[in-house]
């Protein structure tokens, strides 16, 4: 008769615990070394420095601490997944032995009690050395007076997590030592299976990329994924950070951290659960192979050819130019070697290389027949255009000439991109789309990238990317998107900019080129609340009267920054989630959350209000404010594949310069010029690309009499050519 | 009573155990032999509980050994590489057994410790092979169990303490009914302390014999007669084995002590002696029957 249940395992868990106070120690030191000792340094560096305002010192000191006590720490995360993965192959790898699996398994003890104890024996053996040491880092942080710190670095948020994915690794690491007959193969096998999965998602992008003309990552759907489908790496990216005074953690998206973390729990269980179904399952006799369950051989091997083919196949690609011959020997080398290096883990013999050669085969045929399917799009990926009345809303990114860069979209306020649910908005995108699965194939000379979001009535979303042909009758439709109501008020900067009540807008013009959030080169600026707010208004009413005629026709006039104040103490507060505190600081200001807005000569009630609330009007560039132009001009062959306002980027041997200080030549280069200032604008309400350097590699670069300089562009047909031929006669 | 029927273990390709039917009786000394890789091992892991068998039975008293707890606690396995926990002493071993083995006798460790001339405090990995035997023969004595599953135990062990522990196995037997089943493809080392013996060979039982069954129907007879031997002289008799060396026959015969004697008298012979068989004997004699040759199974 064996003893009680209870106090059986408590004594195989003593004797567990026994034979490995080794890794109590190792637990300890470590913990010791990440969290209480740096807090303590950290305390005694800050100390002996000296600060002009205490405030500072606080908030800096309560930075540093936080960076140790919390989730921050890399240094604690990484403690924490070494301790998992080597607790769990030093109790559970007495299985990798026939010797000591033969007198375990011989005991009176039922299997599941023996992984209980075992299982346990991990946890106990870490998680209490780390919950000491974290709290005599707090301990440390409250005796030197930050203890602000302790509550900034959400305690229950750091230890449930650090609990949390603790499990998760641990139980991973079980399963695996559980699965493997030998020691080596396991920690392979934990590597392979703690990051296949992301490098596997990393990969099937790559393909998508490759073989499909229109993927498109859907709102960093696979770089989620990526993170979401390795607890190793959701761990060590999931780092705390304030915005807007409240806790935030990188990783998560749009996902709460508690559910984020309940989720990882749920798969530390399931993990456990799997593990112990294994060890229940996992015959004696293993001890010493490779794999101890036969039937995962095939599959496990397999899927190290399928992620090491592509792999490989991807590397060669990109060291050769992008050639699809190397992609395919990449697949080939990848897949085989692949093969042959796990028939020798398998069977610890190299001689075993050539085995199940026939299965080899068929899983080559198999694979090239998939790799077929996405090359020939035999899916139709590439042509998939839903009905819109399958469809909830639509997202689009229309993003003007291809390589041009101009135009720009505005991107949505939410990480919803396809936020457009107006009918008449869905049928236009459709229509676009369209456009674009007739188009592929074709490679015309001018070209537009159209990038389209579905989100179906299901609640499935979808994304294509497609290289149209330029056509007006496409702009047109574009524009009756970008000028709906429901475009700008749910994607225009004006409608999205929140106000907070400490609010400034700057006002530059053309003489008053923006270069940042510092507001010293501003033609005015303005904080008063209703003043801001009066003129966001007017903002907001003229965005949605302005046309597309007006758009194609006007350049902006102004430019208008509109940006929340803090001090650095209250944006220090902020960043570590306290209170905004006044009273300490040397009252500098800091700008954050800015958005950049252009206005038109037909936003008459804000520019009234700009006047009124800052006096500032447009100003003409005229030879009154611009000094002197100088005009460059390139090697045209040299620099055919630039147009637009983009071209000045060409520079190259072939250039040739002059000075324009004539004031009837300034007067023809100034007359329907548009600034740097101007165009360099976010906003997609005017065409950019209808500006243009000139026809011919020409760049003029104006020198205000401020000081300041800017290049100048033309609308189409208006570049003074006349002044380039008088300066460059041979051209 | 500990019952096989038709068990079978396959490690891969390998029919380690195939359709092995056995029973060893409660209160007898089991003898389990068998050539290497004869799957002696493997048997006594399967009747240890250690392995689950892929076909076919092992039980105790009717219920499967495999993951049946109270089961393997009337049950101790002496590994032939017996593993102990590194670093550590057969007194904490003992501790260890003592905490899965309610019955075990500390007092009569103690007395067996101190008998074979062991240091309960030493380090077992400065033990010599012979004496981590040793450890593991007090271990599994003292725990007290039904069943002592012992796997080449004597190999590594000297003369004179293999034959304390064949005493001490002998006494367990006689007094509280132990049953110890002891594999070994050494025949001589058995053969003193069995009571019934199971032959394994290729995985697969050949037969399994209460030991003095065989020895006393079964005898050597050296006899010298005046004219030449034929086999019809002993009709009736059943001979296993004739084996002529100049004028003196050597007949392995079965048949009761008695019967033999007064079958050979009535032949009037020039000398007539009636030997004991050895073990190795009786299986040299009884395997040729079955049609193996014994020389290649064993030793």
């Amino acid at each position: 008769m064996t003893l009680k249940n209870s106090s059986f395992n408590a004594g195989l868990l003593r004797e567990t615990l026994r034979r490995n106070i080794w890794a109590v120690t190792l637990a300890v030191l470590g913990f010791a070394f990440t969290l209480p000792l740096p807090v303590a340094m950290s305390v005694q560096t800050i100390n002996n420095r000296d600060y002009a305002v205490p405030m500072i010192k606080h908030l800096e000191m309560k930075e540093k601490i936080q960076g140790f006590i919390g989730l921050q720490s890399p240094l604690a995360k990484a403690v924490m997944i070494v301790l998992a993965v080597v607790c769990a192959v030093a109790i559970f790898s007495y299985l990798h032995s026939r010797q000591r699996t033969d007198f375990y398994h011989s005991l009176p003890v039922s299997r599941g009690k023996l992984f209980a104890c075992n299982y346990a024996a991990g946890a106990v053996i870490v998680l209490p050395c780390y919950i000491v040491m974290q709290l005599v880092a707090y301990l440390i942080a409250l005796a030197s007076g930050c203890g602000d710190a302790v509550a900034a670095s959400q305690p229950l948020v750091t230890i449930g997590a650090n609990l949390i994915f603790f499990f998760a690794v641990y139980a991973l690491a079980v399963a695996c030592t559980v699965l493997c007959g030998n020691t080596i193969v396991t920690l392979l096998l934990f590597g392979w299976s703690a990051f296949s999965l992301s490098a596997a998602v990393m990969l099937w992008e790559t393909l998508c990329m490759t073989f499909y003309q229109t993927y498109t990552d859907l709102a960093g759907f696979s770089s989620n994924l990526m993170m979401r489908l390795s607890p190793v790496i959701q761990y060590l990216f999931l780092i705390p950070y304030q915005y807007q005074g409240k806790a935030m953690y990188a990783t998560t998206g749009d996902t709460s951290v508690w559910l984020l973390l309940l989720a990882y729990l749920a798969v530390a269980v399931l993990l456990t659960a799997l593990a112990f179904f294994l060890f229940k399952r996992r015959k004696s006799e293993c001890a010493g192979m490779a794999i101890a369950f036969n039937g995962l051989r095939a599959p496990l091997k397999f899927w190290c050819c399928t992620v090491m083919a592509v792999g490989v196949g991807w590397i060669f690609y990109n060291i050769v130019d992008n050639s699809k011959l190397w992609l395919f020997f990449g697949f080939l080398a990848g897949g085989v070697l692949t093969h042959f290096l796990m028939e020798i883990i398998y069977s610890f013999d190299f001689k075993a290389i050539f085995r199940h050669w026939k299965s080899l085969l068929v899983y080559g045929a198999v694979f090239a027949v998939c790799i077929a399917c996405m090359a020939f799009d035999i899916t139709g990926y590439d042509r998939y255009l839903p009905a819109a009345g399958d469809l909830q809303a639509v997202g689009v990114e229309y993003r003007g000439y291809e390589g041009d860069g101009g135009g720009g979209a505005w991107q949505p306020a939410t990480s919803e991109y396809a936020d457009l649910t107006d009918p008449e908005n869905i049928d236009a995108v459709l229509s676009l789309a369209r456009k674009g699965v007739d188009s592929l194939g074709t490679e015309p000379d001018r070209t537009v990238r159209l990038t389209v979001n579905y989100l179906k009535k299901g609640g499935g979303e979808a994304s294509r990317t497609y290289v149209i042909p330029h056509d007006e009758a496409d702009d047109r439709l574009f524009d009756q998107i970008r000028f709906s109501e429901e475009y700008i008020t749910k994607r225009a900067p004006a409608f999205t900019y929140a106000l907070t009540g400490r609010d400034e807008v700057d006002v530059y013009t053309s003489l008053q080129p923006y270069t940042s959030y510092n507001n010293a080169n501003a033609a005015a600026s303005n904080s008063n609340q209703d003043e801001v707010e009066a003129i966001l208004e007017a903002l907001r009413k003229d965005m949605l009267q302005f046309t597309p005629g007006q758009a194609r026709t006007e350049a902006p006039v102004l430019r208008l920054v509109f940006l929340n104040l803090t001090t650095r103490e209250e944006e220090l507060a902020i960043r570590n989630g306290m209170e905004a505190m006044t009273g300490y600081g040397d009252g500098y200001t800091i700008r954050s959350t800015s958005q950049d807005i252009a206005v038109y000569p037909s936003y008459k009630e804000t520019l009234a209000c700009i006047e009124r609330y800052t006096g500032v009007t447009p100003v003409r560039l005229t030879p009154d404010n611009v000094i002197s132009a100088e005009l460059h001009l390139y090697n045209h062959e040299d620099d055919t594949t630039y147009s637009g306002q983009m071209r000045y980027q060409g520079k190259n041997a072939g250039e040739e310069t002059a000075n324009v200080t004539d004031r009837a030549d300034l007067e023809a280069l100034l007359q329907d010029a548009v600034t740097d200032a101007e165009l360099s604008s976010a906003d997609v309400m005017f065409d950019a690309d209808a500006y243009v350097l000139g026809e011919k590699g020409f760049e003029i670069i104006a020198q205000f009499k401020n000081g300041q300089g800017t290049h100048l562009y033309y609308p189409e047909g208006k570049a003074p050519e006349q002044v380039f031929a008088k300066y460059f006669p041979q051209q | 009573m500990i019952q096989a029927a038709g068990a079978t273990k396959r490690f891969g390709d390998i029919n380690a155990i195939h359709e092995v039917s056995a029973e060893i009786r409660d209160g007898s000394v089991f003898g389990l032999i068998g050539s290497n890789g004869a799957g002696k091992s493997t048997f006594l892991r399967m009747l240890a509980g250690i392995l689950r068998p892929d076909a076919g039975r092992v039980t105790i008293d009717g219920q499967d050994i495999y993951e049946n707890v109270p089961l393997k606690g009337r049950c101790f396995y002496i590994s032939d590489e017996q593993y102990f926990f590194s670093n550590c002493t057969p007194d904490e071993m003992r501790d260890f057994y003592k905490k899965l083995y309610p019955k075990f006798d500390g007092a009569r460790y103690r007395q067996l410790m101190e008998g074979f001339g062991l240091d309960g405090n030493r380090k077992i990995r400065t033990f010599s092979k012979g004496m981590k035997k040793q450890v593991s023969v007090i271990c599994g004595v003292c725990a007290g169990v039904d069943y002592l599953f012992c796997d080449e135990t004597f190999d590594g062990l000297d003369p004179v303490v293999r034959q304390a522990v064949k005493g001490l196995f002998a006494a367990d037997v006689a007094e509280r009914g132990m049953t110890p089943i002891i594999a070994s493809h050494n025949l001589r080392e058995l053969e003193d302390i069995c009571d019934h013996v199971g032959l394994l060979h290729k995985g697969g039982i050949l037969f399994s014999r209460d030991l003095d069954d065989m020895k006393l129907g079964i005898h050597k007879l050296q006899c010298i007669f005046d004219r030449p031997f034929e086999r019809t002289m002993l009709d009736g008799v059943e001979i296993l084995q004739i084996d002529q060396r100049g004028s003196l026959y050597t007949i392995t015969a079965r048949g009761s002590r008695e019967l033999l004697q007064n079958r050979v008298a009535a032949l009037q012979p020039i000398f007539f002696e009636l030997l004991p068989l050895s073990l190795e004997e009786i299986f040299i004699s009884e395997t040729e029957v079955v049609g193996y040759d014994i020389k290649k199974l064993i030793l």
